[in-house]
């Protein structure tokens, strides 16, 4: 898949996951890898950017396991950043739709 | 390849290209990760096998990182966290040291400013006074008496308002006059009457003509190493308004909306 297509959908998960609870990093990128082919290392840099556009922030929890886990929380700009990305999502993915069948006339 | 190797390497790749800090948490991150990892019985080597290639993966997060994707003086000076530093207090040396100069002219300023509102005041109230005296005194004096009183007061009260009209139709222009070179000065942008169209002529491919693009996008557009000395005069423009030179880009982006649509172009040949 497309390098720029898999990272705009990538960072549209993270959002949405981090926007149903929050979740530290191995988690996020288990739950993503389950589902989607990714090199694992590449959702921290897509986390670290959301986080530095105020779309999520962080904090630190003890975990039960070692040391403390950082967690990632959506901002309510963040919420509104990923409305946003579903709706473009839905707009163009019901345009490619069309194209595909031909209904495109 | 082991957990220090692995984060040793992305270490390297990292260093110079991003902030100290940064790099640091980026490396936290990681061995959060292999951490974890590691708790769910997960080998090392099995971890780094899934990161990816150390190389790669600092490719991506120097793409994805506004500072890392060569960015010209900004990021110099996101580099050079120290120098930046050292500016700062020496800005504060100066602003302390050079106190008795600025304080006096600020001084004169005002009070020259005082004085010429006082004048028109005055003017204006002792006209207004007189002119009362004249009226009130209407009575018990000889007509000429009230009669050049009141004449006086007509007098001074005229002299007032065109005093204060004078004082304002100054400061009107002056105001109009600053608002004129204000981009010219501080953003380094001729001003809307003249330059303006010549210069949004330009090609500048990524950045369109947004006004709010203009201030940084000759400097982003140039490389790296030649310009060092012909930043310098901005750097110094943005440090006197009191946040540092990245904080300021920074803002300037965020307010663009630049980031997203850049980063992506950008992405390809990364």
């Amino acid at each position: 898949m497309n390098t720029q297509f898999r990272k705009g959908a990538i960072e549209m998960c993270v959002l949405a996951l981090i926007g149903r609870r929050d979740m530290y990093g191995y988690e996020l990128v288990g739950t993503i890898a389950a589902h989607i082919d990714i090199s694992e290392g590449t959702v921290y840099p897509i986390l670290r950017r959301l986080t530095m556009d105020g779309h999520l922030t962080t904090y630190l929890r003890e975990s039960p396991s070692g040391p403390a886990r950082k967690y990632y929380t959506i901002t309510p700009q963040g919420r509104k950043y990923l409305q946003m990305l579903i709706q473009e999502w839905g707009n163009l993915s019901q345009m490619v739709a069309t194209i595909l069948r031909g209904d495109e006339q | 390849m082991t957990r220090f190797d692995y984060l040793r390497e992305l270490e390297r790749y990292l260093r110079g290209r991003l902030p100290r800090r940064e790099i640091d948490e980026i490396l936290r991150d990681y061995a959060e990760y292999f951490n974890e990892g590691a708790a769910q019985g997960k080998t090392e080597t099995e971890i780094a096998m899934k990161m990816g290639f150390p190389r790669d993966l600092a490719e991506q997060i120097l793409s994805e990182s506004r500072v890392g994707a060569g960015r010209g003086w900004r990021r110099r000076f996101r580099d050079q966290g120290e120098y930046n530093y050292w500016f700062k207090i020496l800005a504060v040396v100066l602003i302390v040291l050079l106190s008795p100069v600025w304080l006096s002219v600020l001084g004169v300023l005002l009070g020259t400013a005082l004085a010429v509102i006082g004048t028109v005041l005055g003017l204006l109230i002792a006209g207004i006074v007189v002119f009362i005296a004249g009226v009130s005194s209407v009575s018990w004096l000889v007509p000429a008496g009230w009669a050049l009183l009141m004449t006086v007061g007509v007098g001074l009260v005229s002299l007032g308002v065109c005093l204060f009209g004078l004082l304002w139709l100054t400061v009107r222009g002056l105001t109009q006059l600053a608002q004129k070179h204000r981009y010219s000065v501080f953003r380094e942008r001729p001003s809307d009457t003249s330059g303006g169209e010549p210069w949004r002529e330009q090609p500048r491919p990524p950045y369109g003509g947004a006004d709010s693009r203009e201030s940084f996008a000759p400097g982003q557009s140039e490389a790296p190493s030649d310009e060092a000395g012909a930043r310098e005069p901005a750097f110094g423009g943005e440090e006197e308004s009191g946040y540092g030179p990245d904080t300021a880009g920074e803002r300037l982006r965020e307010e663009s909306g630049l980031p997203e649509q850049e980063e992506e172009g950008g992405n390809p040949d990364a």
